[in-house]
């Protein structure tokens, strides 16, 4: 019995798919000229993802602030946005997500990038912000 | 063999069932609301920003299809007299697919898409026209049987949705 349980269990987490990470550009978009950022929190956040990301970019020599106003207070750069989901395997884990880059004066989206990863190959979010930011960058 | 392993043996086999497909073209070439104004401009077009689909995530928009969308509705509704994908027309129009948002699992499948556009006249290389259009769509629960076609059709609806506004949007320059 527990061996068949366990045997759902495992096979369950295996057909949730591959692990997927993507990143774009706009065209003529030069992220290297952006040295402020704003992290805009998503209203339904409550784990603080907002302040992992701002973390992350000050850890890159940039300056980052987060908040919970769709706008900052004082000028910058660029202004982030994200869409986290999470999901329960055992105990609870983020699988997707989405990062998107955007123009503070426009609004327009710089870059986008986007890490699912299932049960079996979740990582922290702090991994996942580290990996689609670097793949971000990376364009 | 117990009835939890036979239930669980049935949702196996209803998982590998469900693979993913790309957004279909024909799905996403979108109708303006209103008449728009007819410009007797050709245009080229630039999509960016698209994924291709993996069987095993959901759908996604390829760069291919939503320009050959983008092609036949700006021509279909007269926005622009002629569309190609080579340079060498009066306007240039650039699409960067820079959001597409999907529920994780859901009956209904709401979806919200960005898309960044900018419209060039190359004769004088200015910028006519930049806009972020976000559109929203949601593929009702009855809409297919499996989930990974409702997601498709979702995406395909919100696609469709963001060419009509950007349409109905370029048509109020009403370019010569």
């Amino acid at each position: 019995m527990l061996g068949r349980l366990w045997l759902l269990v495992l096979a369950s987490g295996l057909l949730t798919g591959c692990t997927s990470l993507a990143a774009s550009k706009a065209p003529g978009a030069d992220l290297s000229r952006l040295q402020t950022f704003y992290v805009a929190k998503l209203p339904a956040d409550e784990r603080g993802i907002e302040k992992i990301i701002a973390t992350y970019l000050n850890s890159k020599g940039l300056r980052a602030t987060s908040g919970p106003e769709p706008t900052p207070a004082e000028p910058v750069d660029a202004i982030v946005t994200y869409q986290d989901r999470w999901t329960w395997h055992i105990t609870m884990f983020m699988t997707r997500l989405n990062v998107q880059i955007r123009d503070a004066k426009t609004g327009m989206i710089l870059a986008n990038g986007e890490s699912y990863r299932p049960s079996l190959l979740r990582k922290s979010p702090k991994g996942l912000v580290d990996q689609v930011f670097t793949e971000m960058f990376e364009q | 063999m117990n009835a939890i392993f036979r239930a669980g043996m049935l949702i196996v086999v209803f998982a590998l069932g469900g693979c993913a497909s790309a957004a279909v073209t024909t799905a996403m070439v979108a109708v303006p609301s209103t008449p728009v104004h007819k410009s007797a401009s050709g245009v080229s077009i630039a999509v960016s920003g698209g994924r291709p689909t993996s069987m095993f995530y959901t759908s996604q928009i390829s760069n291919e299809g939503f320009g050959d969308a983008l092609a036949k509705s700006v021509v279909d509704a007269g926005l622009f007299s002629h569309a190609s994908v080579t340079e060498g027309e009066h306007y240039r129009l650039t699409a960067y697919i820079g959001n597409v948002q999907r529920p994780f699992f859901a009956a209904s499948v709401p979806i919200v898409m960005e898309v960044g556009y900018t419209l060039t006249d190359m004769q004088t290389n200015q910028n006519v026209w930049t806009k972020n259009v976000v559109s929203n769509y949601t593929a009702p629960w009855n809409a297919a049987f499996l989930g990974v076609e409702r997601w498709r059709l979702g995406i395909e609806g919100a696609a469709q949705a963001n060419i009509r506004q950007m349409m109905e949007s370029v048509s109020e320059l009403k370019l010569p």
